[in-house]
């Protein structure tokens, strides 16, 4: 542009009449102009581009404390097995998927939210921005003693605002199968929807975010009723979300079973 | 002699771990637990844990977010444990520092073969000998080097240094004046007029007398007592309407219980407990002259630190916390936190701060305050699930009633909450049994017999009454009254039973025994202490001696202690929101409800961000 306007600045100091003007804009000026136009419109279109790229790639693994989250993300991210402790703070790491059909793989970024109640709803709002797939944990040997807070935490995510707009996939991964107690997907899964039936009612009438007005219009879905309202609930009955269930085992075994974490793998694969 | 040493990420990751005998599970559990109480409820001040018979010292390190953690056995004393733990953190760290400062791949995939060097570093640490202190002979001492003169102690004037005589001649005169008072006394003349002053002072209550009989003539006037009275006074004194029941209690002219068409409305609202919106832009303009200070500093810290973080990275030392934690210590005190839950807060987060390496374009100031805003949010939030209504159909799943039980200190709104968490139940549809278990305080029955009067007029529900007093008068035992309400709620299939308590002051030792006796002998499933968002530094001492009283006098080996708080008067403090904190970090118990208002839907559910916006802006 700066060449651009040497040239024309030349040229104006002579400019006597505007028909001078229609006759430098002819030629060479007119190509200069309308290509660096041209140029500005390529570099923002190729920023967008860019920056929505980046923008939802993120994995989270959720659930309450003790699920098995860290050691799940310690074996995915790294093929090894760590001594954890209770989380504090985040952890974050990218993964690369498996090459599918067409031989591309995709980098996704993997972050593992602490599940101590008291700080895991400050994390994941830094984080659910950035949701591509919701990753929940579930410890399939204590199912039936923490099956409230399981349900009460996933009935959280299901009515978050953010998570509603940007609606990722969901994989409820039963964790700890290599334990003798151990319950199955079904049954887990039976578990959590009689304790979402009655969650939904009793959380509804719990919270709302709205002030001082009675309206039943709040923001941030307390009236958001999950499932259909004269059935009981079921995790097939939410259109809005895709939830799958799976079984997996974070750590080798008492019998030394193998580590098996393919479906989790193929589920982040399918992103 | 150790137990166990680890070395974790914050983000719960071990990267490395000396167990003795090599048992993996001894430090799992105790690590766990130290992380719960100590980081988790922000306790970060203190340096040492007891977990059973293990005890544990630990260290931070903010730059890379690890934390150093020893245990060993209570028993022993350990003198070098400090000194190990400050040795083991700097060679691993300058040994790791390219791993650690990599990410978690990195650290994920790092061998840490630590084993040799920690080995050799407890060996040199269990060897250094701490010597006693040697005694000091006097020949080392600081007095055997002054000299007699200095020794003698002088008058402050400045001339007496000078002149030794002069000091002699002044102390002369004050011991006269100290023996010539008494000389005066002696004279006889003295005597006699002191002896005619006394006898004057005596007669002023003569001519007292001599005045009352006076008047005494007119007449005495019949005195009329307002509290007292005779048979003859029975027709002044009936305030009895004929048509009215006992129930409105000589309230006369409100039909339907008492109850305003307004108040009817209130059936309308919904079934949610709204979240709480704490007020904060009528106090725009007071609360900015205090925020003026703290935001000057931030300036000037903000300018300076802005300049030496684009040159390179810094990192955070004690002092230079130090100021900015002092001056959000105080401002928290301004917010009605008691002042040693500031203090310990503030001790926490520059732990948590400590060495910690600055990013570019960040300031001091707004490190530690985004810090502080975490921890406080943490405090805040419940540690763990709080539903009751869920709770309340578990409890009705296998046919027993619910019970609640409300204690507190005098006159914090133990009633007027209780009628108000009785409507919200029964706007959710369950049936309550209120149980009168105050049975000293003058109209504590008659004050529930009038909210369950006006609880049964909002939701009439045919003839099984949705809300029912159950009272024996005063003067009765609460423990037992407790017990029958409860068996009464049993049979007549009440789902929730709401326990009302005396009020009573916190070192008061008979009434906390009877306390502890009501909470063992019925068991509640929910004890809540009412606290009122007014009390200062009280609050640490109510909650401290509630919860004290409780556990010691239960005679049992979990003691039921205090389980959640309702923080009652909210209205009344604008954006002096300090209270919550100092309740929450004393017991580590969540507020359930927090009561803004004197009458049915004045309840709310707490915010944790909103108050802690407003706490500090």
């Amino acid at each position: 542009m700066i060449f651009c306007c040497d040239v024309l600045k030349i040229d104006m100091t002579t400019f006597t009449s505007y028909p001078d003007l229609m006759d430098l804009l002819d030629d060479s000026n007119i190509v200069m102009i309308l290509s660096t136009i041209v140029i500005i419109l390529l570099t923002t279109i190729l920023y967008v581009l860019a920056r929505g790229k980046t923008e939802r790639s993120s994995v989270l693994f959720v659930g309450i404390s003790g699920a098995g989250k860290t050691q799940l993300f310690a074996q995915l991210v790294s093929g090894q097995t760590k001594e954890t402790v209770t989380s504090l703070k985040e952890n974050e790491a990218m993964y690369n998927t498996s090459a599918d059909s067409s031989g591309k793989t995709k980098q996704l970024t993997m972050v593992d939210i602490p599940g101590s109640s008291s700080i895991r709803s400050q994390i994941f709002d830094n984080f659910k921005s950035k949701v591509r797939g919701l990753l929940f944990v579930v410890d399939s040997g204590n199912a039936q003693r923490n099956i409230k807070d399981v349900a009460v935490f996933i009935y959280q995510l299901l009515t978050d605002e953010i998570v509603n707009k940007f609606q990722p996939k969901i994989l409820i991964a039963c964790n700890k199968q290599d334990l003798l107690q151990a319950k199955s997907k079904r049954v887990i899964q039976g578990l959590l929807e009689n304790e979402l039936n009655t969650v939904r009612k009793t959380q509804s009438a719990r919270l709302s975010h709205e002030d001082d007005d009675t309206s039943d219009a709040t923001a941030s879905g307390s009236t958001v009723f999950l499932g259909r309202k004269n059935e009981s609930f079921q995790f097939q009955h939410l259109n809005k979300f895709d939830v799958k269930f799976c079984e997996c085992s974070g750590e080798v075994g008492e019998e030394n079973g193998p580590i098996e974490i393919d479906e989790v793998k193929q589920w982040i694969d399918s992103l | 002699m150790l137990d166990f040493f680890t070395i974790f990420s914050k983000s719960g990751l071990v990267l490395w771990y000396y167990a003795f005998q090599d048992v993996k599970g001894n430090f799992t559990d105790p690590v766990n637990a130290f992380i719960k109480s100590v980081i988790l409820q922000e306790r970060g001040g203190s340096a040492a844990f007891i977990h059973g018979t293990v005890q544990m010292k630990y260290m931070q390190d903010n730059e890379f977010e690890l934390i150093f953690v020893v245990g060993y056995q209570k028993i022993l004393t350990l003198s070098y444990v400090d000194k190990l733990i400050d040795d083991v953190h700097r060679s691993f760290r300058d040994r790791y520092r390219q791993q650690l400062l990599d990410g978690t791949l990195a650290m994920l995939t790092a061998d840490f073969d630590f084993k040799s060097t920690f080995a050799h570093l407890l060996k040199n640490a269990e060897h250094v000998t701490v010597l006693p202190k040697q005694m000091k002979g006097f020949s080392e001492s600081k007095k055997s080097q002054k000299t007699i003169e200095s020794l003698k102690i002088k008058k402050t004037e400045p001339t007496s240094k000078k002149n030794d005589r002069r000091n002699s001649e002044i102390e002369k005169p004050k011991a006269a004046e100290v023996i010539e008072p008494p000389k005066e006394e002696v004279n006889p003349d003295e005597i006699a007029r002191r002896i005619e002053e006394f006898k004057r002072k005596k007669t002023p209550k003569a001519t007292k007398t001599e005045k009352k009989q006076k008047k005494g003539k007119t007449g005495k006037q019949m005195r009329i007592w307002d509290q007292g009275g005779s048979a003859k006074d029975a027709a002044v004194l009936d305030y009895s309407n004929p048509n009215d029941t006992s129930s409105t209690n000589g309230h006369n002219g409100r039909a339907n219980g008492g109850i305003t068409e307004e108040e009817r409305g209130w059936i309308q609202g919904s079934q949610h407990i709204q979240e709480l919106v704490v007020e904060n832009d009528s106090e725009a303009e007071t609360a900015a002259s205090p925020d003026v200070a703290p935001s000057n500093r931030k300036k000037s810290t903000g300018i300076f630190n802005l300049f030496s973080n684009l040159v390179g990275s810094k990192a955070l030392s004690k002092d230079d916390l130090a100021n900015v934690l002092k001056a959000m210590s105080e401002h928290l005190i301004g917010k009605n936190v008691a002042a040693e839950i500031a203090e310990k807060m503030c001790d926490s987060v520059s732990a948590k701060l400590e060495g910690k390496v600055l990013g570019t374009f960040e300031t001091i100031a707004s490190t530690v305050k985004q810090s502080l805003q975490e921890s406080l949010v943490q405090i805040l939030t419940p540690k763990r699930r709080v539903d009751i209504l869920r709770d309340v159909l578990e409890a009705q799943r296998v046919s027993r009633p619910y019970v609640i039980a409300f204690c507190g200190v005098n006159g914090v709104g133990k009633s007027t909450n209780l009628a108000k968490i009785s409507f919200w139940l029964m706007k959710n549809g369950f049936r309550v049994l209120i149980a009168a278990c105050d049975t000293f305080r003058a109209g504590a029955v008659e004050q529930l017999r009038t909210h369950e009067a006006r609880l049964n007029s909002l939701y009439p529900d045919g003839d099984q009454p949705k809300c029912r007093l159950y009272e024996k008068g005063y003067g009765k035992d609460a423990a037992h009254i407790a017990m029958q309400a409860i068996n009464a709620a049993k049979e007549q299939g009440y789902d929730i039973v709401m326990i009302d308590t005396a009020g009573r002051m916190q070192d008061n030792e008979p009434l906390m025994r009877s306390l502890s006796k009501l909470v063992t002998v019925n068991s509640p499933d929910l004890v809540l202490f009412v606290g009122e968002a007014l009390v200062g530094n009280e609050a640490v001492d109510q909650l401290q001696k509630f919860n004290q009283a409780l556990a010691d006098h239960s005679n049992m080996v979990n003691p039921h202690c205090i389980d959640g708080i309702v923080l009652t008067k909210f209205d009344t403090i604008d954006d002096k929101v300090g209270a919550a904190i100092s309740m929450t970090y004393t017991t580590g118990q969540p507020i359930v409800f927090v009561g803004t208002g004197q009458s049915y839907p004045d309840l709310r559910s707490l915010n944790p961000k909103a108050v802690v916006n407003a706490l500090l802006k």
